[in-house]
């Protein structure tokens, strides 16, 4: 975002902007590009976004900044955001949930890619149930735990998107299914089972004769 | 694995075929259940879905069941089954789906709707079900 607003005087034209996307500086650093990196990087002009309703963040190494790390970041749009997009990116559970927790009027929340780190820390309790839309996108065996984890939060989705997957198991789809059962009203589930064999996987699909 | 917890499902979206859609379909408790779309997928044309005559008899017994199975707990709402596909060739406008009778069985118990996938169309909408 360097370099896109050069003068102080124009700089409160950010507050028309409604949708943020945040890349890696440079391709191919991967996930070594950090919070701590996005604030350096973006920090003026975050604060200057009033009114984000969409945030995506994409190949992130989103690091155990706390409450206050957040705040630093994206206090100028905590209560306007209502969509987060987290792809690609690599967390601890409870740093995720603290995120998560900061935004109170997130509507739909699009998670996918990712892979999450041991714990620094206690899991925190979340401020509020979690509740709207929640989409997953290409995961796998390996989100599993994240997701057994995730259900056992305080969750009241009405909808439940399942849009894609890696490598489907019957094990990985129930662990998904136990998000907000409760609550949702909408379940999609675009994407089938894939049976594991001994040379790889494949999906079982009906074939007509 | 199983929805059978889902006691307030209203709208269930599932992609066919895949190995899991009846088990899902056997598994549904919700009585507020209103609709259920199925995209198909991989159908190259009209005339291919012919041969798939084999996946729509069994289907329409599987949604037949499900809803004699939630009426029986109190389900008073017309479920419809909204049928999605997307034809790599051809037109799905010009085909008579009047001739083509899809989901029979279950067409006497709720509402089949089709519409083409590409555009959002709506081609399709029974209504002969008897609620």
């Amino acid at each position: 975002m360097n370099g896109v607003v050069l003068s102080g005087s124009k700089i409160h034209l950010l507050r028309y902007v409604r949708s943020l996307e945040q890349y890696p500086r440079t391709p191919n650093t991967g996930n070594n590009y950090t919070m701590q990196n996005l604030l350096e990087d973006s920090g003026e002009y975050l604060s200057a976004l009033h009114n984000i309703r969409s945030l995506e963040l994409t190949t992130i190494g989103i690091e155990h900044v706390g409450e206050g790390g957040f705040r630093a970041c994206f206090s100028a749009f905590r209560e306007t955001l209502t969509n987060l997009s987290l792809m690609a990116f690599v967390t601890s559970f409870s740093t995720f949930v603290t995120l998560v927790d900061y935004f109170p009027n997130i509507t739909t929340l699009r998670v996918g890619f990712f892979s999450v780190e041991s714990d620094e820390g206690p899991v925190p309790l979340l401020s509020r149930p979690l509740r709207g839309k929640i989409c997953l996108r290409d995961i796998n065996y390996g989100s599993m735990e994240f997701f057994n984890r995730f259900a056992k939060l305080d969750l009241e989705y009405e909808e439940l998107v399942l849009e894609s997957c890696l490598r489907t198991t019957t094990e990985l789809l129930e662990s998904v299914l136990r998000l907000g059962a409760s609550t949702v009203k909408y379940l999609r589930l675009m994407e089938g089972v894939k049976r594991e064999y001994p040379h790889g996987t494949q999906t079982l699909l009906y074939t007509p004769t | 694995m199983s929805i059978r917890h889902f006691r307030q499902l209203r709208e269930l979206e599932l992609v066919v075929p895949n190995s899991t859609y009846k088990t899902l379909l056997s598994s549904v408790a919700s009585t507020e259940l209103r609709k259920i779309v199925i995209h198909m997928r991989r159908v190259r044309s009209w005339n291919f879905s012919l041969k798939w005559m084999k996946f729509w008899a069994p289907a329409d017994g599987h949604l037949c069941g499900l809803v004699d199975r939630l009426r029986a707990k109190g389900h008073c709402h017309a479920l419809e089954v909204e049928l999605r596909f997307s034809c790599i060739e051809g037109d799905l406008s010009k085909v008579d789906f009047t001739e083509l009778l899809f989901l029979p069985g279950f067409r006497e118990k709720g509402v089949v709707t089709i519409v083409d996938a590409k555009n959002g169309n709506r081609v399709l909408h029974s209504s002969t079900h008897n609620s």
